[in-house]
C-alpha cells in the first residue's frame, strides 16, 4: 500500500495506454514519456507494462506501507526518502513507513515512479491508463489526491538488485530548448509555400497551455492557401472536413498558435493536420516545459523509423545490462 | 452509379496513414472509408493497431517494428481500388432510434448560460437553429431534423461523440448551422447539438460548439455498464449506425430516463443490409424502405 500524504501538481496512474479504441473516440492515454517510463518498470523487474505513476512538475509526498523496491526515472525532479536524496535511474529499496518526497523540478518536466509489482488499480479497456478527462481508468479515473490509497500488486517475477543503476550514456538530458523531429504531410497542402517554411525556420516558445491533451506553440502566423470551402469542411481557412488525429500531429486553428495534440488528445475534428511528430521525440515533447523554446525539424519517414529504432536499442541494451548485472 | 476520386494517402509521422478519399463531405466518400475499414480489418493484418474511418478519410495506425509502413500502403491501394467499384460498398450496419425531447428546458438553460458565446444571445439554441434555417413553426423544424436518419460518419472528439449526416435529403433540405463563435466549456449530457451539417448526441458533460436543439432521453455512453446493449461497448456508436431521432414529449422523457436508471431500457434498434449504391440511385425512397416498420 502507498498512501498519499500530499499529491504533487498531477499525478496519474499511467501504462503504455489504451490501445485500440481509438476509432470510438477513446485516446490511447498513458505514460507520455515513454521510454522513461519504460526502464522505470524495468529496474523494478515489472513487467513492461505495468501501471506506474507520472509526476508531473511537483512532486508528491507518498509514504510506503510496506518493505518494496522503486525506481524514479525521466526529467530531474530530484527524489527524496525521508528528506534524503536518493538517485534517479536506479533500483532503489524502501522500508515500510518511509516518505518519498521531491524538490523542484531541475529539467524536463515528468518522472515516472514504478513499484514493484505495479501499482494494483482495475483494468479499463484492458489498461490501467488513467483518462482524467472522461474519468476513466487509473485511480477512480482522476489525479492522486490527499488521503488516496494505492495498493500494489503482487510482487515481480523476477527481482532486480537493488543498486542496479542505467548506464549515464542512456540517461536522457533535457535543455530549455528542443529539436522535435517532425514527418510533414497529412493535410500540409493547406499551408502556403512560405507558412511551411516559417513553421520550419522559426522558434516556437511553448505556451501555458502544455499539457497530457496536448501542448500550443507561439510563434508567427501561419497563412493558408485561399481555396473555396469544400462542402462539409466549415467557413474558417484552416478547417477541413472533420479527420482522425494521429497522436503528435500538428494542427494550427485559423493559423494562430499551433498545437501538437499528445496522449489524452481528442482523435478527431475539423482542422488541417500540417505535420506529426515521430514517436521517438514524442519521449522528449513530455519533457518539455511552458515558456521553452522548440524548432521542428523536417524527417523523412526513413529517417523516423531510424530514430524509433535506436530507442528500441536503447532499451534492449538497458534489459540486456540488468539481466546480467541487476540479479 | 456514381464515381469516387482517387484517394490520396500520406504518412502521419512512423506510427499512422492517412487516407483521403474526397476533401469535401459526402455520403458516397463515408461509405468507401466504411467498406475500406471493414475489408481492412476482416483481413486481419498483423500489425494494424487501430483503424479509424472518418467523415471522407480514415486513419491506420500500425506498429512498423511488425509491419513494414511501405507494405501496409500497398494494401490500402489494394483494397482501395476494389473498393472504387460502388457494387463493392455493401455494408451491414444497425438502425437506432434516439428519443429526443426538442427545446427543452435543459438546452434552453445552456442557452442563456452561454449566450455571451453566441453569435445571437437574444435567441435560444433551438430559435437561432430555427431561424438560420428558415422555420418559423417548431413542430415543422422538429419533423424537418427527425424525419431522416443520420449515418454516423465518424466517432470520436471524445470518447463516443458521434458525427450523424442526414441521409436521404437533398442539400437544401438540410438542417445546417454554424458552431459557437466560442465553445461553451459546459455542455449537457445526452444534449443534442447540431453543427454544419451534422447532429452529434454529447457523451459527457464537456465542451461543445455545437447549437443544442434537445435532450437524448438515451444515454450513448454507460460508465456503469448498467444497460444490456452497451454491456460489451459502453458506447452506442459505431461508424455505419443510422441514428433516427424521434421527437418525444416531456413526460415520455421521463419515463424512458428512469427505465435507463433502473437499467431495463432496451435502445429500440435493428439490423439492416445497406446498398450504397442502391441508395444513390433511389435516394429518400430508398431509405424509406429500410424505415418500414421501424
Amino acid at each position: 500500500m502507498i498512501h498519499v500524504l500530499n499529491p504533487g501538481l498531477q499525478t496519474t496512474v499511467q501504462d503504455q495506454g489504451r490501445i485500440g479504441y481509438y476509432e470510438i473516440g477513446m485516446p490511447p492515454s498513458g505514460a507520455m514519456d515513454k521510454y522513461s517510463y519504460t526502464i522505470a518498470n524495468l529496474l523494478v523487474g515489472n513487467d513492461e507494462n505495468a501501471a506506474a505513476l507520472e509526476i508531473t512538475y511537483m512532486g508528491p509526498t507518498l509514504e510506503f506501507r510496506e518493505n518494496t523496491v522503486i525506481a524514479v526515472t525521466g526529467g530531474e525532479i530530484p527524489p527524496k526518502i525521508n528528506g534524503k536524496p536518493i538517485p534517479m535511474w536506479e533500483t532503489v529499496s524502501v522500508a515500510s513507513g518511509d516518505q518519498l518526497s521531491f524538490d523542484f523540478v531541475k529539467q524536463g518536466a515528468r518522472v515516472y515512479l514504478a513499484v514493484a509489482g505495479g501499482v494494483d488499480v482495475p483494468a479499463i479497456m484492458e489498461s490501467r491508463s488513467t483518462y482524467t478527462l472522461c474519468g476513466i481508468g487509473g485511480f477512480e479515473g482522476r489525479a492522486l489526491q490527499q488521503g488516496d490509497e494505492l495498493r500494489v500488486g503482487p510482487v515481480a517475477r523476477e527481482s532486480v538488485r537493488v543498486g542496479t543503476r542505467v548506464p549515464d550514456a542512456l540517461i536522457p538530458q533535457f535543455a530549455k530548448s528542443h529539436e522535435i523531429r517532425v514527418v510533414i504531410g497529412l493535410c500540409s497542402y493547406r499551408l502556403t509555400a512560405e507558412s511551411k517554411q516559417s513553421f520550419l525556420s522559426q522558434e516556437w516558445t511553448v505556451t501555458p497551455e502544455a499539457n497530457r491533451v496536448g501542448y500550443r506553440f507561439k510563434g508567427e502566423r501561419l497563412g493558408f492557401v485561399p481555396r473555396e470551402q469544400p462542402f462539409g469542411a466549415g467557413s474558417n481557412p484552416s478547417n477541413v472536413v472533420d479527420l482522425g488525429y494521429p497522436i503528435g500531429s500538428i494542427q494550427v486553428p485559423d493559423g494562430v498558435e499551433p498545437i501538437a495534440l499528445l496522449n489524452d488528445a481528442v482523435t478527431g475534428g475539423g482542422y488541417a493536420t500540417i505535420a506529426t511528430v515521430i514517436s521517438a521525440d514524442l519521449n522528449r515533447m513530455a519533457q518539455i516545459k511552458s515558456n521553452e523554446k522548440v524548432r521542428f525539424v523536417s524527417v523523412t519517414l526513413e529517417e523516423a523509423l531510424q530514430a524509433r529504432s535506436e530507442v528500441k536499442d536503447r532499451i534492449a541494451h538497458i534489459k540486456q545490462a540488468i539481466a546480467e548485472n541487476g540479479r | 452509379m456514381f464515381t469516387l476520386p482517387e484517394t490520396r494517402f500520406d504518412f502521419g509521422g512512423d506510427e499512422y496513414i492517412y487516407a483521403e478519399i474526397s476533401r469535401d463531405m459526402s455520403a458516397e466518400s463515408n461509405f468507401k472509408a466504411l467498406a475500406i475499414v471493414n475489408e481492412l480489418r476482416e483481413r486481419n493484418i498483423p500489425g494494424i493497431v487501430d483503424i479509424v474511418p472518418s467523415n471522407a478519410s480514415y486513419l491506420v495506425r500500425y506498429n512498423p517494428e511488425i509491419l513494414s509502413p511501405r507494405d501496409l500502403l500497398d494494401y490500402l491501394k489494394e483494397i482501395d481500388i476494389t473498393k472504387s467499384d460502388p457494387a463493392q460498398l455493401n455494408l451491414s450496419i444497425r438502425m437506432v432510434e434516439i428519443p429526443t425531447w426538442y427545446d427543452d428546458p435543459i438546452s434552453r438553460q445552456y442557452s442563456e448560460r452561454f449566450k455571451n458565446r453566441h453569435q445571437e444571445p437574444g435567441l435560444s439554441n433551438f430559435e437561432f437553429a430555427m431561424k438560420a434555417n428558415g422555420f418559423t413553426d417548431k413542430e415543422a423544424f422538429i419533423e424537418a431534423h427527425s424525419r431522416m436518419p443520420n449515418l454516423i460518419t465518424m466517432v470520436g472528439f471524445l470518447p463516443g461523440t458521434a458525427w450523424g449526416f442526414p441521409l436521404g435529403l437533398a442539400p437544401g433540405e438540410i438542417i445546417q448551422t454554424p458552431k459557437y463563435l466560442s465553445p461553451r466549456t459546459h455542455t449537457p449530457r445526452q444534449g443534442v447539438g447540431i453543427g454544419g451539417a451534422f447532429t452529434v448526441v454529447y457523451p459527457v458533460n464537456g465542451t461543445g460548439s455545437y447549437q443544442l436543439i434537445g435532450m437524448s432521453a438515451v444515454p450513448v455512453y454507460d460508465a456503469d455498464k448498467r444497460l444490456i446493449d452497451l454491456e460489451d461497448a459502453y458506447f452506442l456508436a459505431r461508424p455505419g449506425d443510422l441514428w433516427k431521432h424521434r421527437p418525444i414529449d416531456e413526460q415520455e422523457y421521463n419515463r424512458i430516463v428512469a427505465e435507463v436508471e433502473q437499467g431495463t431500457y432496451r435502445y429500440h434498434m435493428k439490423q439492416i443490409d445497406f446498398s450504397p449504391q442502391e441508395y444513390v440511385m433511389k435516394g429518400k425512397a430508398y431509405i424509406q424502405e429500410l424505415m418500414e416498420g421501424f
